[in-house]
């Protein structure tokens, strides 16, 4: 029986990318190294067209998608957030209970992690975590950031609300239709009562109050 | 015929060179970051695959426009030099 393996539309993405720039990268090298062998010869407008042209121009939205896409993986946010490691191994920690782990191992929230629990829903969401993340790796890479390093803004009830808001779950609970004003306007965060199921969010101070030179070892 | 960009011009080989150098940089980073989309590399492709792409474009569109403009120049003088009489209507 032909076997047609299954993948994402991210897969059939990088797939596709991979080859374009491959079949664009050999063009121009062709066209390069004959030039350099047969100088002055004429070359053809319609291959500098594909190679310069057609095939990025093809090949560019692609690899924004992807990018977007690739953004939001849980190894792209530890790639940088490296002291936060331990965060990530709890979340996926089967005897853990912590607020992550049960999120995880239940598959509530079945990709991208990190990013879904911590972002806003809809497109300024998205904006708003690409203009922080990128804010981010400047800071990283050019070493202009002030230590001990701190969040800078608590966990906002937003991020929990998107989902539990209106969920039948949440609504049962006293507490929550006691509190659903201060909780949506987040004069009353969720982490209140919920804070010591986050042990990995409540003792941040300890991994994050690392030393410049620290940082500095971590990024080698 | 052969539709060819006029290469036989130092400027234009030497523009031309660069326009596929910056879409060879281009490639080789898309490459990098489709088989090793780590941070470092995505943010480089994302701020600087517009960049080289919209440059190797410029440079292309360039040298194409002046090469046109160079075979039409040429068109005319040829048409200027007839060895027969031209009569101008009016």
């Amino acid at each position: 029986m032909l076997h047609i393996p299954v993948g994402s539309l991210t897969d059939y993405a990088r797939l596709i990318l991979i080859a374009l720039l491959s079949i664009g990268f050999g063009l121009v090298i062709s066209n390069l190294l004959r030039q350099r062998h047969n100088v002055g010869a004429p070359i053809p407008w319609w291959l500098l067209a594909i190679s310069i042209g057609l095939l990025p121009l093809l090949s560019a939205p692609i690899g924004m998608g992807l990018a977007l896409s690739r953004s939001e993986t849980v190894e792209f946010c530890s790639s940088c957030h490296r002291p936060m490691q331990s965060y990530v191994d709890d979340m996926r920690d089967s005897s853990s209970e912590s607020l992550a782990a049960v999120h995880y191992k239940n598959r509530y929230i079945l990709d991208n992690q990190c990013y879904v629990c911590h972002t806003d829903s809809g497109m300024t969401g998205t904006i708003h975590a690409k203009i922080e993340g990128i804010t981010d790796l400047y800071k990283y890479y050019s070493g202009r950031f002030r230590t001990p390093i701190v969040m800078r803004h608590s966990y906002a009830n937003t991020f929990c609300l998107k989902c539990h808001g209106e969920s039948a779950k949440y609504a049962a609970v006293q507490d929550h239709s006691k509190n659903r004003a201060a909780l949506e306007s987040g004069k009353r965060p969720c982490m209140d009562c919920h804070g010591e199921a986050a042990p990995a969010h409540a003792v941040r101070s300890a991994e994050a109050a690392i030393t410049k030179i620290e940082m500095e070892e971590i990024r080698k | 015929m052969t539709y060819a960009l006029e290469s036989t011009r130092r400027n234009t080989r030497k523009w031309l060179a660069v326009a596929q150098l910056l879409a060879m940089t281009y490639f080789a980073l898309g490459l990098a970051f489709a088989l090793h989309p780590a941070a470092g590399i995505l943010f480089l492709f994302t701020t600087l695959a517009p960049v080289l792409v919209s440059a190797a474009l410029a440079v292309l569109a360039k040298e194409w426009i002046g090469a046109y403009q160079r075979r039409q120049i040429r068109h005319q003088v040829q048409h200027a030099r007839l060895p027969y009489p031209v009569t101008v209507a009016g």
